[in-house]
Formats: C-alpha cells, structure tokens, sequence
C-alpha cells in the first residue's frame, strides 16, 4: 500500500492533504474545545441533525438533502451514493460530461474509467503479441527454421500506451456547437436525481450512537421514534411485511438485521470504518480510515451461529452452510486483492432466553457476542519458514 | 449470501464480473471465475419456494414513500413494485442503474414520459448508456426483469435484478431464460442494502472469454 504512495509523489501529497482535510472529522458529531480553565477544558458538541427517509421496499434510509449526504459522507464515510460508487457524484460527473473543458475536479468513476481503458488495451496489446509470437512459432515449425523472435511480449509492469489517445471529450463537443447557449442554462437545471442510500444498520448506528438522524416515516411523514425505527428495520427482512401485523409476535432473535448490527456496532465502536463487500463475495469490508484514504485491509464474513440448536429451523434462517469449498472460493478471491478474510461468529441467543417482548428494545443486543476467526491460505511448500 | 453448488449449473459457465454501483465491465480469466466467482452467486437451495409477494400478502400503495413517488423512475416500474413487493426494492435501484447511472457514455434519450424526465431529456441525458430500458414481467418465474441496449452494442440484452439475501434456485433460472425468448445470455443484478450492484453474466454452455 505504501508504495503507491510513493510513485504518486508529490500530487498525491497534495492529494492527501486535501483528503486530510476534508475528512478530518471521523464521525459525524464535532467536538469544539469551547475554553480551558484549571486545567479543565469544556466541548461543545456540534450535532448535525440530518434527515432521512425510511423506504421499506429498498430496505434503506434514503438522504435526499445534499448537505447532509455531505456531512454523512465526509464525516465516517456512511451510506453510499445510489449512482454511484461510493461518494455521491452524480451530477458532478453529468456537469463534467456536459461541459466542453473539464472542470479539473475529476471523479473517482472518471478516473476509474481512464484506468480500466488502458488495462483494456494493454490486455488487448498482449493477446496480439501472443498472438504474433505464436504465428512465428508456427512459421518457423513449418518451414524447419529456427527464428529467433523479435516480438515482445508486454508485461503490465512495463507497458506503456503505444500512442497517446485522442482525448476523449464528451461525444457531444462536435454536435453541440451550436447549442452552447442552451448548455450553459441547462447546466444549472439538470436535476439532481442521487441521494444517499444508508443500510439499516448504518441508519441505526447513527440514530442510537450519534443521535444525529432523524427518519421519516413513509405513511405518515412524520418522524420515527427509535422504537418504531428498530421494529420496522426487523420487519422489513420479514416476508409479510407490507402488511401491519403485531410485529412483535413475529421478531425472532435470528432476525438478519440483528445479526448484521451486531457486527456493524462491534467494528464501528472499535474504529473501522465499514462498507458493504458484496463486490469482494463477503458481508463487510474493514477500512482503517475510509474508502478516500487506503484499500480495505479485512474482508468480513459474518457467520451466525445458533446457542440453542432446537432454534435453527426457523423461517428467518438465512441459511449460511460453512462448507470447505465455499469458504476456500472466498479466500482465493480476497488473496487476490490482498485482503485477509476474518470469519465473524455472531452468536445468537436461544429464544427462550431473549423472548419477543425483549427483542422490542436495542437492550436485546447485549446477549449476542461476536468472535472473530482470520483465515488464511497455508501453503506447506512456501511457508516453510 | 449463500454458497452455490456449481456441480449442479450445466449450463452456467462462463461468468464475467462486472462490478456495479456505476456499472463497469470487466472479465475474468475462466478459471479463476468458475472457482471463485461463481460459488458466491446467489446460492442454489433446495426448496423451489421463492420469497415472492405470494404470502397472500397483498402490497399496500401507501408504503410508497413520497421520494420514490417523486423519483423519475418511478412511474415506469410502479405496476411491477405493486405486484412483486419482494423483489420491487431491487427492481427499482436496477432500473436506475441502467438508465441514469454512470456518465461518459454516448448521449442517451431517455424515455419521456413526464416533465421532469423531459428536462433530463433535452439536456441530452448522459446515462449509463443503456437505452430503451423495458420492464419486463416474467410470468412463469413471477418475476420482474429489464431489457436494453448496452452503449455500443446493438443486441438488447437482458438483466435479473435480484436480492443479495435471496435464495434463487436452478429451475428459476432456467424459466427465466425461457421467459426472455430462449436468449443466450442473462445478466443478474445482485443489489444490496447500500444501492451497490454487481452483475453478473449467465451463458448457456461453454462460452471463452473475450480477452
């Protein structure tokens, strides 16, 4: 990771102080150190009071309000932009495409997408290198010659672009000539159709911890009390949801919410900053500092288990079979992309020790626990020291 | 998220990965794909119930939030959300993918039908590129579905959005192949919590990789 940092050389140092910056606060609320006095100093709080809207049938927390995606965002790196890879960029990006000169401020999907070009042609230059090679090789076994190949083989170290490509402005510049006037207006009217979609999880991490959101309910538009928000996240993993059915003779300890929570609320508490892995075939991925900063260090695999066994034939089961196959595929995948795979034992309480009436509360949480495995590939012959 | 028992999928070979949320393609080397990609789709159970809307549940309109009521996909997959309360969430966050996600794709009409997505329209929409996306309802799998065309390709191609937690199984994928007109190739969206999507591609048989 380190060594990426040093090729950038100096515009990543810029880079990184502008992200030092911007993302300095790592959570949501701000501390103001007001005055110090004996020795005693006094902080104000700075709550941020965002707003969201709970929509049931995406099982999310839509932000709608730029600013508080923003600070949402900015401030621990939580939810994600729903066109997106991760920061809300939308309309950013439509203005860079519309514009004839781009605004210099380049998106990440931007530079991912110039990155992907140039691996495309790379593997593109390589296949007909192999491709070459191999006709020579043919050539020479035909006629009974030995020739000595002068083709090359590109390696991805190596490579370089063999021609710099024109620069592929929007498709628009040629057509759009005569339409600049009306460019121009429209730039200020696109619409911004993007908001910042947060899991359950996040949502309720930020309300019970931080207190610093506030969710709509969609009948009603009114705001949610936090029982209301914590028993309609659980109902919503349920089938019959759409209904109004007494939730609480259905809550069941197994409930994928809470499963999930619990080892969202573990890791938050503790620091990480925590995405969804579902690009990496796991349930979560552990940052140190956030997406902006480094690569994810920990591929997270939440793995339910059961206290009471007679439990497990329940309807909400999300059926998670361990098998050796399964587990060794998702372990070669994160090897792949340098990331250590940690298997996360969430227990769940027996439901006759946590009965319905308790799940109704956030206090439920403290009979689950969670036990952290990392796994590793062992390879006798490599690892021999 | 489920294991998938590769044994049984004869006909699913070749996958290729394209990761979601802006919708990239990329693809694998064959080995490394059938290996590892494949056992992390969307596991194969046992059981050939499907957690549809068909609980004898029947989806109240008012769980709409006034924001997706007022979201300019809105009205064109709002039949299917009613009908398929299941999967409509995933439906929904598919469709926008394909229509408005990503820029830097050749310019894009989108289809009008009211105001407001006209002024997208006339500032030449620059979406992902997909054009004409359809919905579709698949009536043997009960199931919604999209249709469109891919920026620089002509064929339209297909995509079945779906649920990181759901629990598919073969014969389902094999009706939904049937259900689109017998096609070669589906394209599964796997969409997530946090809108993240990622697609991956059915082929009938054996099918090498492009590069």
């Amino acid at each position: 990771m380190s060594r990426h940092r040093r090729s950038e050389g100096k515009k990543g140092g810029i880079r990184r102080a502008e992200n030092n910056k911007i993302y300095a606060h790592p959570i949501p609320l701000v501390f103001l150190q007001s005055y110090v006095a004996l020795g005693l100093s006094r902080h104000i709080v700075l709550n941020p009071c965002c707003e969201g809207y709970w929509d049931p049938l995406t099982r999310s927390v839509w932000v709608t309000n730029p600013k508080d995606s923003a600070i949402l965002w900015q401030r621990g790196f939580f939810g994600k932009g729903n066109l997106s890879r991760s920061e809300p960029s939308w309309l950013s990006r439509q203005v860079n495409a519309r514009k004839a000169a781009l605004s210099g401020k380049v998106t990440s999907e931007e530079i991912t997408t110039k990155r992907r070009e140039q691996r495309k042609r790379f593997k593109m230059d390589r296949a007909n290198a192999i491709a070459a090679a191999a006709a020579e090789a043919e050539e020479a076994f035909r006629t009974g010659k030995t020739v000595t190949s002068s083709i090359i083989i590109p390696s991805g170290a190596t490579w370089k672009p063999a021609e710099k490509t024109p620069e592929k402005g929007p498709p628009t510049i040629s057509q759009s000539n005569n339409r600049q006037e009306e460019d121009s207006g429209d730039l200020n009217s696109i619409v911004d159709v993007e908001h910042l979609q947060l899991t359950p999880q996040e949502a309720f991490f930020l309300i019970w911890c931080f207190d610093c959101l506030s969710i709509m309910s969609p009948q009603t538009d009114e705001g949610m009390s936090l029982q209301e928000i914590w028993i309609a996240f659980q109902t919503c993993y349920m089938d019959q949801r759409g209904l109004n059915p007494e939730p609480a003779l259905q809550l069941r300890p197994d409930n994928p919410f809470l499963v999930n929570y619990v080892a969202y609320h573990h890791y938050r508490s503790l620091g990480w900053t925590i995405k969804s892995g579902v690009k990496f075939c796991v349930d979560y991925l552990l940052y140190k500092r956030g997406p902006v900063f480094d690569h994810a260090e920990f591929a997270l695999l939440i793995c339910p288990t059961y206290e009471d066994l007679a439990d497990s034939d329940s309807p909400t089961r999300g059926t998670r079979d361990i098998s050796w196959s399964w587990l060794s595929t998702i372990n070669r995948v994160n090897s792949q992309v340098m990331k250590t795979l940690i298997l996360c034992y969430v227990t769940i309480p027996s439901s006759a020790l946590v009965t319905t009436e308790m799940l109704g509360s956030p206090k439920c949480l403290a009979y689950y626990s969670v036990r952290e495995v990392t796994v590793r590939r062992f390879i006798p012959a490599r690892m021999r020291d | 998220m489920r294991s998938w028992s590769g044994r049984g999928g004869g006909e699913l070979h070749w996958v290729c990965v394209m990761t979601g949320g802006s919708k990239r393609w990329e693809s694998r080397s064959p080995a490394r794909v059938h290996c590892a990609q494949l056992s992390t789709l969307i596991g194969v159970g046992g059981d050939e119930s499907l957690p549809t809307g068909g609980s004898g549940v029947r989806w109240s309109p008012s769980i709409f939030t006034p924001e997706m009521e007022k979201h300019p996909s809105f009205s064109a997959v709002s039949h299917l959300l009613k009908k398929y309360p299941n999967v409509g969430g995933a439906l929904f966050q598919t469709y926008n993918d394909l229509s408005l996600g990503n820029s830097l794709c050749s310019s894009v009409h989108l289809l009008v039908t009211d105001l407001r997505r006209a002024r997208l329209c006339l500032i030449d929409g620059v979406g992902q590129g997909w054009k004409d996306v359809e919905v579709l309802d698949l009536q043997t799998c009960s199931r919604p579905a999209l249709k469109g065309v891919r920026p620089g390709t002509d064929a339209s191609l297909y995509v079945l959005p779906c649920w990181l937690s759901e629990n598919l199984t073969m014969s389902l994928i094999h009706r939904a192949f049937e259900d689109m007109g017998d096609v070669q190739e589906v394209y599964m969206a796997i969409t997530a919590e946090d809108s993240s999507i990622v697609y991956y591609k059915l082929s009938r048989g054996l099918v090498k990789p492009q590069l």
